[in-house]
């Protein structure tokens, strides 16, 4: 294979791997829930992370979305995992925007994340969630949530 | 004259003195308040209370002080007792303290592990209630205490399970709001005590216990809850609505249905989730 059709190839691999990448970063949604009324309302989500050929888990990702409609409640989440915590907020409810991505560096197994929000009034959230090896990439991640609500 | 009158002052006056010192010391003794020690080791996760030379009622006393709730006693014995107790709760702590003399009754708010309220019937006639507080103590005359003698007693140290269906029928909704969350974390839907309780949740007065009733069973692999989430959709109380599409999954029909709900967030939520459901079938 001549240089210029190998570059071609290789350019044409790459376009193909930034299409598909997108998809991969966002293959983990929690998809819309709703927080109850209670000003305690919390919703909690274990999540676990492993090898999926890709490299074991160094850290997990996530982030929240406050959904509409605007409403006075700040949607908070939080991961725990052996003794260890992280905590993030999205300020602005209703808009595209999420949270800040906060992360949990504790390797493989499970971490618990919780959702919840700063005083009474239903709230609708979605987050995203990934589990990344120490290089960037996407690991094994638990793809079907199972949550636990305590209003 | 003068000085035989004076010194006969300085006598009596001593013997004065000397009685006076001899009742005070009398009275105080009478009124010694005995000793008392309650500590609260929270990293241990226990309590340990000590009293000597006390009756019931001062180390009830002393002892909602000190743990900032309320407790009401009626008949219980004025006999000085010494005690040495330990547990790992408040609860735990006034059994212990009072032993078999009297029933008791919990009354819990948003903790279920630390009550708010503590009556102990004494195991006699009830003709009054004393209450202490961290307020003034007051007596009031209330024989209707006598109706809640034997209501229950907990033990949080056995069987939490147990405990949590008991409190799931406490006359407090938010007590039942609670027990029924914790229910989530406990159980399956499917156990027929569980299923009962659950039931009767669903009819509930309080829009919060139905809310989580409808979250437990819809969340519940072990139930099939669709009918319960078709009539839930239709209850008076948003939130309840709310619960029952967030609980929805799958369900197209009923997301649907939510679209065209009175309350916005319920709207949203229903519109968001079939939106999901779309993406998903449109990636596969």
């Amino acid at each position: 294979m001549k240089t210029s059709q190998l570059k071609a190839v290789l350019f044409s691999l790459s376009v193909m791997a930034a299409a598909i990448a997108p998809n991969l970063a966002n293959a983990h949604e929690s998809g819309p829930r709703a927080l109850g009324s209670g000003a305690g309302a919390t919703d909690v989500y274990p999540i676990s992370c492993f090898d999926d050929g890709n490299g074991d888990a160094s850290y997990l990702t996530v982030a929240v979305q406050d959904l509409a409609p605007v409403a006075s409640p700040t949607v908070s989440i939080q991961i725990f995992k052996d003794g260890f915590a992280n905590s993030g907020s999205d300020l602005v409810d209703g808009d595209a925007g999420t949270s800040p991505a906060i992360k949990l560096k504790r390797g493989n197994g499970t971490y618990y994340v919780m959702v919840n929000k700063s005083r009474g009034g239903a709230e609708n959230y979605q987050f995203d969630y990934h589990c990344m090896t120490a290089t960037g990439l996407h690991t094994g991640t638990t793809e079907s949530l199972i949550y636990k609500q305590n209003q | 004259m003068a000085l035989f009158a004076s010194q006969k002052m300085t006598t009596i006056n001593f013997f004065l003195w000397a009685w006076f010192y001899g009742w005070a010391n009398l009275s105080l003794a009478n009124s010694s308040p005995g000793f008392f020690e309650m500590t609260a080791d929270l990293n241990a996760k226990g309590w340990q209370l000590q009293a000597k030379q006390l009756s019931l009622p001062q180390i009830l006393e002393r002892l909602a002080d000190k743990a900032k709730i309320s407790i009401h006693y009626s008949a219980v014995s004025e006999q000085l007792i010494n005690i040495d107790c330990g547990s790992e709760d408040l609860a735990g702590l006034v059994k212990c303290a009072a032993g078999d003399s009297a029933d008791l009754m919990f009354r819990y708010g948003q903790s279920t592990t630390h009550p708010s309220e503590i009556w102990l019937i004494g195991k006699g006639d009830t003709t009054a209630v004393v209450t202490s507080s961290p307020d003034k103590p007051i007596i009031v005359k209330d024989k209707s205490v006598e109706s809640r003698a034997s209501v229950t007693k907990k033990d949080s140290a056995k069987n939490p399970e147990e405990n949590l269906l008991v409190l799931a029928k406490s006359p407090d909704p938010e007590v039942r709001a609670d027990a029924i969350a914790k229910l989530s974390l406990s159980g399956t839907a499917s156990d027929a005590p569980i299923k009962k309780i659950l039931a009767d949740a669903l009819q509930d007065d309080n829009p919060r216990v139905r809310e989580q009733a409808i979250a437990k069973l819809a969340n519940d692999a072990s139930y099939q809850a669709t009918e319960q989430l078709h009539s839930a959709l239709q209850d008076s109380n948003a939130s309840v609505r709310l619960m029952a599409v967030d609980a929805a999954g799958n369900n197209t029909q009923l997301l649907q249905q939510a679209l065209t709900d009175s309350d916005e967030t319920v709207r949203l939520l229903a519109t968001n989730k079939l939106q999901q459901l779309t993406k998903t079938t449109t990636n596969k």
